[in-house]
């Protein structure tokens, strides 16, 4: 609770959430900044991105860039209109999905190797620092590390941390190492976006369980469905625009992201050693790449795919407020009945 | 694993030919279209991938180029936490753009600068430090380095153009206006594409222009 207090006070005394749409992290240079050996993220980099591009077609090698490391400055312009309207952005967008399936990767991998849990969780506590100058350090990610370690650390103490907190202390944190984080779209939808997942996410999941969906399916399905609506008002006010296909377009892509950034991920990694290993791994990725283009594509093609809509500040709020606290609101509701 | 019954692996099967499905029918229409430079999109601007990193190269809402009206783009520099490229909303002021940037420093010169006036879309806006110069440009000036360093094609005046050995005032406003047909130059080399440069004042030129 004092957590979310300090987080209060520091969002309330920053600058207004209203005036910027994006801080835009100034490439791999600035990210660069204040770490010991600048020049060794930028090879890093640059190996894994000619790990990522055995000769696939231009926009799905683009597309891989962006899912495994976050960059999608070579996608072209109408893939990334395309991605707007079916609002499939936060793909590419380095955020707190990359984060979560690189552990969901390595720390059951890691298991399989006979590691006990400490060591797995030094190990995963490494690889969320090292991920995060390589894709690009940009707020989302800087958020969903924070959390990602809080989590972590709490498992190493061996208490079950709790999400809430976590989030709670992400957000102080950025916003004490940051002040004009608060103003920043990116930093504004990757809060928006994990409150949803939080809130919404377990009574949206119990409905489609009970709908005897595999409870895999059913969890991924949810966090899509939640994330999506806790960040569309947030989206109709900075951007003004309301994804009509935003759910569906999701939907649909959401089995082929998991794969597609795992292979994404491992090729980058193993491209630091080896190109040719990482290959074959690149050019498997391309099927899952080109699925999540193919719906972006379809989706998006409808002309009523994307409408504008253009509400205030206030009712921006009011609707995210809906959004996270109306389930909590109606769950403790039913605890106390 | 072992313990799936039929209705899980069928759903993830479904999952499985759906990725495969949409992903063979994506990879289908590339190769068809090969010839043809890629799949149109109903959108508009099929324009391959361009492989040039520009300075703004993140994703995020980049929609404000459709709304224009309510959107500026500042660039803030100098004394400030967090220098950079920042959209705001439009008719905000100075001094909110620099709050924006995380604030000045402790060495900035605040009283340098207007902190009160609005905001120009397409501005530099520089806080000095304490005993350096100050110049604030509006739509493209080229802050502290107008003297020394390439200048930028992309936010220099006519007259840091005019300056530059072999443009003269026609050339530098032919640059202008070519910047502003198509949005800037991604790389020195669409200079070539400027009518009245060509390959060998290109060459000259390289080395003092950045995009």
């Amino acid at each position: 609770m004092a957590v979310w207090i300090c987080f209060c006070l520091l969002f309330l005394t920053g600058p207004d959430p209203g005036i910027s749409t994006a801080h835009y992290a100034q490439k791999p240079a600035q990210a660069d900044r204040g770490t010991a050996t600048p020049g060794v993220i930028t090879q890093v980099r640059a190996r894994a991105e000619d790990a990522l591009d055995p000769g696939l077609p231009p926009d799905a090698a683009a597309l891989l860039q962006g899912m495994a490391l976050g960059d999608a400055s070579h996608m072209s312009s109408a893939a990334k209109e395309e991605f707007r309207r079916a609002s499939l952005t936060h793909v590419v967008a380095a955020s707190g999905q990359n984060i979560a399936l690189l552990l969901a990767l390595v720390l059951p991998a890691l298991g399989l190797l006979g590691m006990g849990l400490r060591p797995r969780l030094a190990i995963a506590v490494g690889l969320v620092v090292l991920y995060v100058p390589l894709a690009g350090g940009g707020a989302p990610i800087r958020r969903a590390a924070v959390m990602a370690l809080v989590g972590l650390a709490g498992r190493v103490r061996g208490s079950q941390a709790d999400a809430w907190h976590a989030l709670g202390v992400a957000g102080t944190v950025t916003l004490l190492a940051d002040r004009s984080s608060s103003a920043s779209l990116g930093w504004q939808l990757s809060f928006a976006a994990v409150a949803g997942m939080l809130a919404l996410g377990p009574p949206v999941k119990n409905r489609l369980e009970s709908m005897r969906l595999p409870p895999v399916l059913a969890e991924v399905a949810a966090a899509t469905i939640s994330a999506t609506i806790a960040t569309a008002p947030l989206i109709a006010w900075k951007v003004g625009r309301l994804s009509l296909v935003g759910i569906p377009a999701n939907l649909l892509a959401a089995p082929a992201v998991a794969p597609a950034m795992w292979l994404g991920i491992t090729a980058a990694a193993v491209g630091q050693v080896s190109t040719s290993v990482a290959a074959p791994l690149a050019m498997l990725a391309a099927i899952p790449v080109s699925s999540v283009l193919e719906v972006a594509h379809a989706m998006a093609s409808p002309s009523w795919a994307s409408v504008g809509w253009h509400p205030s500040g206030a009712l921006a709020a009011v609707l995210l407020i809906l959004t996270v606290f109306g389930p909590l609101a109606i769950g403790h509701g039913r605890k106390a009945a | 694993m072992g313990n799936w019954d039929r209705g899980t692996v069928l759903i993830w099967g479904a999952c499985a030919l759906l990725v495969l499905g949409l992903g063979g029918r994506w990879l289908l229409a590339q190769g068809g279209d090969a010839g043809s430079g890629g799949r149109s999109s109903s959108i508009g601007s099929a324009a391959t991938s361009s492989h040039s990193s520009s300075p703004s190269g993140s994703v995020s809402v980049g929609a404000g180029e459709e709304q224009a009206p309510s959107l500026i783009v500042v660039h803030v520099v100098g004394a400030v936490r967090h220098p950079g490229v920042f959209r705001l909303r439009a008719g905000v002021r100075v001094y909110e753009a620099v709050r924006a940037a995380g604030g000045s420093t402790r060495g900035a010169d605040e009283s340098a600068v207007d902190l009160a006036a609005k905001a120009v879309d397409g501005s530099q806006i520089l806080i000095p430090r304490k005993g350096q110069p100050s110049t604030v440009g509006a739509s493209g000036g080229s802050g502290t380095a107008a003297s020394s360093g390439p200048v930028s094609l992309n936010s220099a005046k006519a007259e840091d153009l005019d300056a530059l050995d072999g443009i003269g005032p026609a050339l530098a406003a032919r640059i202008i206006e070519w910047r502003q047909a198509h949005g800037g130059f991604k790389s020195v080399g669409d200079l070539d594409q400027v009518s009245g440069i060509g390959p060998a004042k290109l060459a000259a030129l390289r080395s003092h222009v950045v995009p």
